[in-house]
């Protein structure tokens, strides 16, 4: 579990590139995004991509009306934060933390459901740094759920270099300046 | 519904109440124990559990147990929002805006919210206090939540909502003197409340902004999550142990029942015995002896053996419903439930059939697909339900040598037993794959389930199942069985004969009505290995399975050549080990069981179905009965 102590929403090609069978295509977007020229290009992804002990913040809901409400007042609503908290044995429904509570979604459920990374959340820690830009409105609802991670946390801060891995994330707050 | 109502003024409806208040209504989120609430306030005794969507339906009862007996108190299915999303909410929301036919108008409201999640179960709070009716807010497990080192200023939180709140504790009963308090208040000149500010009502993102702001103006802080859920989790929900240590209790529930159970049985039945033999000088000797002990009592004792044996079981799917592991097999499940076209969400109910088809049927009320219901519907008879339990209790113990295997560890009777476990199961997935891809193909629904802390189970409410559960038992035994008994036992008694010696006498049993009955039917059924005796029982079954092993003890027991054996040694003179294996396989198909039919009647609305499910079942039976004797046949000779 010592992964999960570093938020680093990982983000599969696939969200923006789905062909499949174009796959030197992909692959090249895999790259691109990772270490390549698109790295923190793509700023939303999908709740299914999500890897256990990762959170995300909600975006949108892409479903049918029906679902999509019942979803919402699960809590499932834009600005929420949601973490992949386990898989299933069999290893599709995923176990998904939002608001204190435990809801299991199946895969194809979950990848309707956009999310954005986690910011850095030492912007929590320190308010004067809370950019005016940010998505996230200034009235945004405090959750009661803290991911696992969220006490290692503030180690973490901003000035800290962020690790290899959360490249897409430090990207994407750079350009959010 | 207005779209936008930003202040409204809420006020009980003075023209339809006037001074009195009648009904009340308990609402909430799922799981958030309205029922055990309902349970405490009047006295009675709901189902509860630990999953969500214990209640499928509306439940009344006078509120006796706070010494309000004018009152009457309606449980109601739990709901997230006033948008019904399934068949249970639906009912929720029509109950509570009055709109159900045969349920009386709700007059006050009791809003009952978990408070360890009390963020996300305001968000209920905003649509049902602008129904506009008196609500009095009750943040349930306020104990947990303080032992958990949350807090919240009720007054504050009063003062938001407009709304008298009160923390409560339904499973220790504390705080329920606000409720009484609530209701005395009513009683009088309904007094206005404050207008309040509400959110855009039906648009689920403002709501949730909305619960968010109350509960922080509130000062409310929410109780460390449950490590403890997280931990069992690691370990139940793993991907190598999680599904082993689930066949490890399926195994080792039906080791119990066996190893554990068959002593209890045996010990209960020789009670049961004793008492018959005590009560015999009390009877005159004669017709009615005969048929008081030999064909009544023999009869309902033979059923009421079981009795230990079906508690023992009562009590596993008892402990699995408690402490909220029943969602986690869902979860597991969930991957094979899709390959036959159904979600996990219909494993519940197929879960809780092994226990009785009857409520698992109700419990389909929790899926959201009208189709997915309906296929769920018409397998879970399949699922080996306790009913059953009996006759494959006899029967094993009398054909199925208690040899055993792996140095002691399991036995060949429990093998047997699980593999009729399996074959109903197997059953039931076949024939949703079918339905599912033929006449019932639909697509997807989403598989959303939320998975409840786990609890520690109660003593008190484990009693409490239990008692009910053989209280229900014993009142089949007393009634359906009772006169079938009786009825049996006038039929094999009749024609009256005249003897050589001119006095009047019973026939041979052959030569009885029921003798000739069966063997009118016994063509159809001699394929399967089964005599003319069997014939009866399966016939007298239809009204509910336990019926056929009274049967078989009337029957023997109208015989005078097997009325001194037992009925394992008496039904060694009508079978062989084929027809035994045929009549356990029949049992496990077939549908057998009267109040099944009626409330798959009721639940789909139409005689359609049950009537096509009974068929479909009872030709499968055969069919496998008559395959299972043919093989049986071929291989001892």
């Amino acid at each position: 579990m010592s992964e999960a102590n570093t938020p680093k929403p990982r983000l599969r090609p696939e969200a923006i590139w789905p062909y499949t069978e174009l796959r030197p295509i992909r692959s090249y977007f895999r790259l691109a995004l990772r270490f390549g020229p698109l790295q923190g290009v793509c700023q939303v992804g999908v709740l299914s991509d999500l890897t256990v002990g990762d959170t995300g913040v909600l975006v949108a809901l892409d479903l049918p009306e029906n679902v999509q409400n019942h979803l919402m007042h699960m809590g499932f609503v834009p600005d929420a934060e949601v973490t992949a908290l386990r898989r299933a044995p069999a290893g599709d429904p995923t176990v998904y933390g939002i608001d204190g509570m435990e809801i299991a979604l199946r895969h194809e459920t979950a990848s309707a459901i956009q999310i954005r990374p986690l910011e850095i959340r030492s912007a929590a820690a320190q308010p004067s740094e809370v950019r005016p830009n940010v998505a996230r409105p200034a009235e945004a609802p405090v959750t009661e759920f803290r991911p696992i991670e969220a006490t290692a946390q503030p180690a973490n801060g901003s000035s800290v270099a962020p690790k290899r891995g959360s490249g897409v994330a430090s990207k994407l707050v750079e350009a959010a300046r | 519904m207005n779209a936008c109502c930003d202040t409204p003024v809420f006020e009980p409806p003075a023209a339809s109440t006037g001074s009195s208040l009648r009904t009340v209504v308990l609402i909430g989120p799922p799981n958030s124990g309205k029922s055990t609430l309902f349970n405490k306030l009047t006295g009675l005794r709901q189902k509860v559990a630990n999953y969500p969507g214990v209640t499928v339906e509306q439940r009344m009862g006078v509120m006796a147990g706070i010494g309000r007996s004018d009152l009457t108190l309606i449980d109601l299915p739990g709901i997230y929002s006033l948008t019904p999303y399934s068949e249970d909410a639906r009912v929720a929301v029509n109950v509570l805006r009055g709109r159900m036919p045969g349920t009386p108008k709700p007059d006050a409201v009791l809003l009952v919210l978990d408070s360890l999640h009390l963020t996300r179960q305001l968000m209920l709070a905003a649509p049902v206090l602008d129904v506009g009716l008196p609500t009095l807010v009750l943040l349930n497990m306020s104990d947990l939540m303080k032992s958990r080192g949350g807090q919240i200023d009720t007054l504050k939180l009063a003062g938001e909502l407009s709304a008298p709140v009160a923390q409560i504790s339904a499973v220790r009963g504390t705080g329920l003197g606000s409720v009484s308090l609530f209701l005395n208040q009513q009683n009088g000149h309904g007094e206005k409340n404050k207008p309040l500010l509400l959110p855009v009502l039906g648009n689920a993102a403002s709501t949730h902004t909305w619960a968010a702001q109350v509960s922080r103006n509130t000062g409310y802080k929410a109780p460390l999550s449950a490590e403890n859920t997280r931990r069992i989790d690691n370990v139940l929900l793993h991907r190598f142990w999680g599904p082993l240590l689930f066949l490890l209790v399926v195994i080792g529930v039906f080791e119990v029942v066996f190893a554990l159970g068959q002593p209890l049985s045996d010990g209960f039945g020789e009670l049961l015995a004793r008492i018959g033999e005590i009560a015999r000088p009390l009877i005159p000797t004669g017709w009615l002896q005969s048929l008081v002990l030999d064909g009544m009592w023999k009869g309902v004792c033979s059923v009421l053996v079981f009795l230990p044996q079906i508690l023992l079981l009562f009590l596993f799917i008892g402990i699995l419903e408690d402490t909220g592991y029943l969602a986690r097999a869902a979860l597991i499940a969930d991957r094979v439930m899709r390959t036959i076209g159904l979600n996990g969400k219909a494993f519940i109910p197929l879960l809780s059939a092994y226990a009785c088809a009857i409520p698992a049927i109700m419990a389909t009320r929790t899926i959201e697909n009208k189709r997915d219901r309906l296929a769920t519907i018409l397998v879970t008879p399949f699922m080996t339900c306790s009913a059953r339990l009996p006759v494959y209790l006899l029967l094993i113990a009398a054909f199925i040598p208690n040899i055993y295997f792996l140095h002691g560890v399991i036995g060949l009777r429990t093998i047997t037993m699980l593999s009729l476990y399996v074959a109903g199961f197997v059953a039931a997935f076949t024939t949703a794959r079918l339905l599912k891809s033929s006449i019932l193909r639909s697509s997807d629904t989403p598989f959303i389930l939320e998975l409840p802390q786990y609890r520690m189970p109660t003593l008190y409410s484990l009693g409490l199942r239990l008692m009910d559960r053989a209280r229900i038992f014993m009142k089949t035994a007393g009634t359906i069985i009772v006169a079938v008994t009786l009825a049996l036992w006038a039929l094999a008694h009749l024609p009256v004969i005249h003897t050589a010696s001119g006095a009047l006498s019973a026939p041979q049993l052959a030569d009885s009505l029921i003798g000739r009955l069966g063997h009118f039917i016994e063509p159809v059924i001699a394929p399967l290995g089964f005599n003319w005796k069997i014939g009866i029982g399966l016939l007298s079954s239809v009204l509910a399975r336990e019926v056929m092993v009274s049967t078989m003890g009337t029957l023997y027991g109208a015989d005078p050549s097997t009325q001194a054996l037992n009925l394992q040694t008496a039904l060694h003179h009508d079978m062989t080990l084929g027809g035994a294996l045929a009549l356990m396989i029949f049992f496990a198909f077939a549908m057998q069981c009267t109040s099944t039919i009626a409330v798959v009647r009721r639940e789909t609305n139409s005689w359609l179905w049950p009537a096509a499910q009974f068929f479909y079942m009872l030709a499968m039976a055969y069919g496998a009965a008559f395959a299972v004797n043919h093989i049986a046949m071929a291989i001892w000779g």
